[in-house]
């Protein structure tokens, strides 16, 4: 399958008060036409800014550099912005976790929802809230006609959820970066929440990145997963792999700790120690201080291991140990 | 139930008053209706249920920070409304969930957490101050950070400040709304570890409310279920977990969304909403 969106060695540095902040470091991802690719990780991992670096959304005095970034097979480091503006919306989109900030509070939900699809002349105006209209019904938002009248303030979190998802559709995107869509909603409505989206993503056929800290979510929901630690990506593969038989330590961690319903008596293991500050010379296993299986080798280079199976994770243990473990 | 109850509730009832207008009446809006409870001492109260059930509302009310229109809230035997400041103190103390928004940013981790001990008024500063640090200790910071400010700190030790506070009064029941919801799994799963030995070590009882159910699973001895300002359901944890009987709790289970490659979506049927919620 050919990749919609192909990362190798993507770096982002961002300059702060102690020196340089070291946020990504060589990620290397693909994504591929029809699938969703979840990214996964604590707070501070760089999974956001790895979502904000394919939107074109990093901040000003944030530096990227990439061995290779390529949309479509075209090179975007080369893109000029007005370039990188006209895929926002046709090309790629975006969901954002609380939809009380990303939605315009002065405009009414369908003045935000034709803007773009205006902006890029895909049609007349009747068209677009045509358009609107019809989305909405299909996320739920209904009577849509009375809906699109209304402004985000007079909508619940789940409603402007919804409409975030519409918004996202317009103008046909082939990729929706979806960043902590259902954090911000009770259980319930994130299962509807995620329904909505993956019964959309399979409709239209697009590509879905969904940033998550959530392990449950990316294994209802994605095809593959990315498990993203200090600013790396240490662990990719399907999500059967990743999720059931993970290979690296950090991976393995993260479900130790997440309390699993009907299993109260399991012992959870809290990872101990914080994330490392990315500021300076990093070198070797950023995960080695809280690592169980840490030792010398740790501070040197870190192979990038990867199976016939497609699964590949960054550690010295041989693919064996994991049953030593 | 052959412990002390320590906390009860009975027919506790709130309402809020909504503006529909400038010359229309305002209207009320039910926030926590009818709700009755008992918690025994030491036992681990959970409450559950979605955002606008009412369950922040209650820890509210159970904290004396909002009075029920309705109903009575009984602490140690005594009517709550009835119990001085100074008693009230030593007696109950609240974990709150955002460990950014509830600790002072202008005062010293030192001072945040001598504050309750201010109000109780039962020690001398040097006490005060000697109790302080052994309970930075025990609640696992170090010592280095005893005057740094909330913000030098991350959100996981912001999270052990709020609970070395709550437990400066010595108090015997700690309130506490949505503790770990705003931290990492890693940090939550030592977060929760922390407060099962706090437990056992002062003899505390909690009434700990959360939209996680694995969470509540975990710790709750006793849990009760909300619902649009009702209690719909309480029993054992094992029971409520293990077999509940009201529909919504079936379904708040079912939307649990286990770190478990290949399953489906859950399927979520609200064909309850027009059901009899049980008394």
């Amino acid at each position: 399958m050919t990749a919609l969106l192909s990362l190798s060695g993507l770096t982002v540095d961002i300059p702060v008060a102690a020196g340089t902040l070291h946020a990504l470091r060589g990620v290397t991802l693909d994504v591929r036409e029809g699938e969703v690719f979840a990214i996964v990780g604590e707070s501070g991992c760089g999974k956001s800014l790895t979502a904000a670096a394919i939107l074109g959304l990093l901040p000003d005095s944030a530096t990227l550099r990439a061995e290779r970034m390529t949309w479509d097979s075209q090179d975007m480091t080369r893109m000029s912005r007005r370039q990188r503006m006209a895929m926002s919306g046709p090309q790629i989109s975006a969901i954002f976790q609380d939809p009380l900030t990303a939605l315009n509070p002065i405009l009414s939900v369908g003045e935000q929802m034709t803007e773009g699809f205006l902006a890029h002349r895909l049609g007349s105006r009747s068209q677009a809230r045509a358009r609107a209209a019809e989305l909405l019904e299909a996320v739920g938002v209904t009577p849509a006609e009375r809906r699109m009248a209304q402004f985000p303030h007079e909508l619940s979190g789940g409603l402007r959820q919804r409409v975030m998802i519409a918004m996202s559709l317009m103008c046909h995107p082939r990729l929706v970066v979806a960043d902590e869509p259902t954090t911000a909603l009770d259980v319930t409505t994130q299962v509807e929440i995620l329904r909505l989206l993956q019964d959309r993503q399979k409709e239209a056929g697009l590509s879905l990145v969904l940033i998550t800290h959530d392990l449950g979510v990316v294994a209802h929901i994605a095809d593959r997963v990315a498990v993203m630690y200090a600013g790396e990506v240490v662990e990719q593969g399907s999500v059967a792999q990743v999720v059931g038989s993970p290979a690296h330590p950090y991976t393995r961690a993260l479900l130790d700790c997440l309390p699993d319903l009907g299993q109260p008596e399991r012992k959870l293991t809290p990872i101990p120690g914080v994330v490392p500050a990315l500021t300076g010379d990093l070198t070797g296993c950023a995960f080695r201080n809280r690592c169980p299986h840490a030792h010398a080798a740790c501070a040197g280079g870190i192979p990038w291991h990867r199976a016939d199976t497609g699964q590949g994770y960054r550690c010295v243990l041989a693919p064996t140990s994991e049953e030593a473990a | 139930m052959s412990d002390p109850v320590v906390l009860s509730a009975s027919e506790v009832s709130v309402s809020f008053r909504q503006r529909q207008g400038l010359f229309r009446p305002p209207q009320m809006i039910p926030a926590v209706r009818d709700v009755s409870f008992e918690v025994a001492q030491g036992e681990v109260f959970g409450i559950v249920g979605e955002s606008g059930s009412g369950k922040s509302t209650m820890a509210k009310m159970i904290l004396r920070l909002l009075r029920p229109d309705a109903g009575r809230l009984t602490l140690a035997g005594q009517p709550m409304a009835t119990i001085a400041p100074y008693r009230f103190a030593r007696l109950v103390q609240p974990v709150f969930q955002d460990p950014y928004s509830s600790l002072n940013p202008r005062r010293s981790l030192r001072e945040i957490i001598e504050m309750p001990a201010a109000v109780a008024g039962d020690l001398a500063p040097a006490e005060r101050q000697d109790r302080a640090r052994e309970l930075f200790t025990r609640v696992g910071l170090p010592m280095r950070l005893f005057e740094a400010y909330p913000n030098q700190i991350s959100g996981g030790q912001r999270q052990r400040v709020a609970i070395a506070r709550a437990l400066m009064t010595r108090p015997r029941v700690l309130i506490c709304d949505e503790p770990t919801s705003a931290l990492d799994v890693s940090v939550q799963a030592q977060i929760l570890d922390l407060f099962e030995e706090l437990r056992a070590q002062f003899a505390l009882t909690y009434v700990f409310i959360s939209h996680n159910l694995a969470v509540v699973e975990r710790i709750a001895d006793r849990v009760g279920v909300m619902y649009r300002g009702q209690m719909v359901e309480q029993g054992p944890a094992q029971q409520i977990f293990g077999a509940p009987s009201h529909p919504y709790t079936r379904m708040l289970l079912a939307s649990a969304l286990p770190p478990q490659p290949g399953r489906p979506l859950p399927v979520i049927n609200r064909d309850f909403d027009s059901a009899p919620a049980q008394p």
